[in-house]
């Protein structure tokens, strides 16, 4: 397996994500910890390819990272802020503003049009009402290339590829400056899955945006640079 | 955006949404049908009768004699004689009485006998006195006045004729078809008894019991059912009563209408009770419905709970969420009940009408229901805590 040895030493400019010394544990009482992470590391604008078997503390992993859980010690630092010094409240603002999301499914609310699902995204973000049409939102749509007639449709009347794209496009409207996809594509046929995939590594190219991609598809892991084995980075998933 | 979020939830889940609401706005039309009726029929009881000082009828109880005279419930115990009714109207403290026959009726409308005194004297509602539409009030035996809803719905006229009946059922066997009465004078309606009721002179009540080949010159009336009485002085009221109270020759009561209807009230007020508790207990198990149904569909919004989640939406306002969903159940079912309640009102307002002498108003809207609006709400809002604090930890936990 490729596995990269991690740097240990902060390169000059400031990492995306450091995690040092970061063990978890969903109750209090349990003997072992589900995350046990000496150090995890990765760079402003980098793509990592995060693979690991289901049960390896993958969705543990990016709840931390997003500021859902919270750590019981070490440094969980995500675009510079320690999230674990951060109130509920803060760390959901940081979310909203800072994390874009991409799951497996169930990326968007069913019953709302694609436009408001975006707005919805937009409005925990900025806290304001205004949340209109916009060319911001055209813009975007027209990136994902979604046809225009579909823009106020519910989401639930388009196909799966086509929610999946409107996800990267909710998932980017706020500028965050890191993207957690967690197994995106695995709902997705062979086409949709390469046009996705294209469509996720250019859009946070040209943002700029760090991306943590996770999957055991091992196929994907040409458009990535760098791949990290969960069980390297939890130390529990490898004993 | 939470309020659209909102709306659209409620409505991609239509169908227990319907029926949670249905269930709320029977109960809402419940309790608003409880209150309005409750208020209007207490309203349209004390404006029936006014500025009468004294009602004086055979000795029975004040509620009986009140319930008989003035809304036409129930029947007299008994007669009282011509002699006495003369007796009473001769004192000098007396401004004006208006003796009242009744038994009689016409297609199950009341018959009432009286003298020219009744349109002079009766008032109802602030003061207002009888006002005819047309015509004019009886002046001979076989003049009939009728009211304006007894005109109305048997489609009569001024000079058509019409036969009177003995006794009060809506088809009697015993018809005095020899006694043709022709209509004299149509009241303009008065929200009251009055406009149920056919109106004939004394004499006319007693040639509609003369025997059908039985001499007809003499009908001077041998007794009267009651008789209202106006004092020229208030002050005497009390003295004339006792006066009545302890008539010697023959057994009579004499009642202040507002006593008796503040009786009425007090008996009334334990079935008030009884039908306030049950429409809120109504109201309390379509809550209950409410609650049930939003608890349960956080289990199948789990991951709609985890989406908005990751895109930053907080456990509070998860909280608000669901408490906005059980806010528009609540306005829907409070407007929904309300026009239902309107709605029925408008269909069986004439039946309550002539059924029961009720005036119901069509205009819910007033003070009282938009208190019961309001504590509808706040009870929600209280009670939505529950389902919406389920949220609340649903969010904080789950990832």
């Amino acid at each position: 397996m490729n596995t990269r040895i991690l740097p240990v030493t902060a390169p000059a400019h400031s990492p995306a994500i450091r995690l040092k010394d970061v063990a978890f544990n969903y109750t209090e009482q349990a003997s072992t910890p589900i995350l046990n992470i000496p150090s995890w590391q990765v760079d402003e604008g980098e793509h990592v390819f995060v693979v690991g078997k289901s049960g390896s503390g993958k969705s543990t992993l990016l709840g931390l990272l997003c500021g859902l859980l919270k750590t019981d010690s070490g440094i969980t630092e995500v675009l510079g802020q320690n999230l674990h010094k951060l109130s509920g409240r803060k760390r959901d603002q940081f979310r909203a503003c800072n994390i874009g999301y991409v799951a497996q499914s169930f990326n968007l609310i069913p019953y709302l049009s694609v436009v408001d699902n975006i707005k919805l995204a937009i409005s925990f973000a900025t806290k304001t009402s205004s949340s209109t049409f916009n060319n911001d939102i055209e813009a975007l749509l027209r990136a994902v290339k979604l046809p225009n007639s579909h823009w106020f449709k519910p989401v639930n009347r388009l196909s799966i590829g086509q929610q999946q794209r409107v996800a990267i496009a909710r998932s980017i409207v706020n500028k965050p400056k890191l993207i957690i996809a967690d197994e995106p594509t695995s709902s997705l046929d062979q086409s949709n899955r390469d046009a996705f995939i294209e469509m996720l590594m250019e859009t946070s190219d040209q943002h700029k945006i760090t991306l943590v991609f996770v999957s055991h598809d091992l196929s994907l892991r040409q458009h990535f640079t760098r791949i990290d084995e969960m069980a390297a980075i939890n130390l529990v998933g490898g004993l | 955006m939470l309020i659209k979020l909102a709306i659209e939830s409620l409505k991609y889940r239509k169908g227990s949404v319907v029926l949670t609401c249905v269930a709320m706005m029977i109960s809402v039309f419940v309790l608003l049908g409880v209150e309005h009726t409750r208020k209007q029929a207490k309203d349209s009881f004390a404006s029936t009768v006014s500025g009468v000082d004294l009602i004086i009828g055979a000795r029975s109880g004040s509620l009986n004699l009140l319930l008989y005279s003035v809304f036409r419930i129930g029947s007299p115990v008994n007669n009282i004689s011509w002699e006495s009714y003369q007796k009473f109207k001769a004192k000098d403290e007396v401004a004006w009485t208006i003796p009242i026959s009744l038994g009689d009726s016409h297609l199950g409308y009341r018959v009432l006998g009286s003298t020219e005194a009744y349109f002079d004297h009766y008032q109802y509602g602030r003061k207002q006195r009888l006002v005819f539409e047309s015509g004019s009030p009886f002046t001979s035996t076989y003049d009939v006045v009728l009211g304006a809803a007894v005109a109305d719905k048997l489609d009569y006229k001024i000079g058509d004729s019409l036969v009177l009946s003995h006794g009060i059922a809506a088809t009697s066997f015993e018809q005095h078809t020899d006694s043709p009465f022709v209509v004299k004078g149509i009241l303009s309606p008065t929200g009251t008894p009055v406009d149920q009721t056919l109106h004939v002179k004394l004499e006319g009540i007693e040639a509609i019991h003369q025997p059908p080949n039985g001499k007809k010159d003499d009908l001077q009336p041998s007794s009267i059912t009651a008789f209202i009485v106006g004092l020229k002085s208030r002050m005497d009221t009390f003295r004339l009563q006792r006066e009545v109270n302890e008539f010697q020759p023959e057994a009579l009561s004499a009642i202040l209408p507002g006593v008796a209807l503040t009786e009425l009230w007090s008996t009334m007020s334990m079935l008030e009770g009884i039908l306030r508790l049950i429409s809120a207990l109504v109201f309390i198990a379509a809550l209950l419905g409410m609650i049930a149904m939003m608890a349960a569909s956080l289990r199948e919004r789990s991951k709609e709970i985890q989406l908005l989640r990751i895109i930053g939406a907080t456990a509070t306002s998860l909280f608000l969420l669901v408490q906005l969903e059980a806010v528009l159940i609540s306005v829907l079912s409070i407007l929904g009940g309300a026009g239902i309640l309107a709605l029925i009102l408008l269909v069986s307002r004439e039946t309550i009408s002539t059924t029961f002498g009720v005036h119901l108003d069509i205009n819910i809207v007033n003070e009282n229901t938009g208190l019961i609006a309001l504590a509808i709400l706040i009870t929600t809002l209280v009670v939505a805590a529950f389902p919406a604090f389920l949220a609340y930890r649903q969010g904080k936990t789950q990832i």
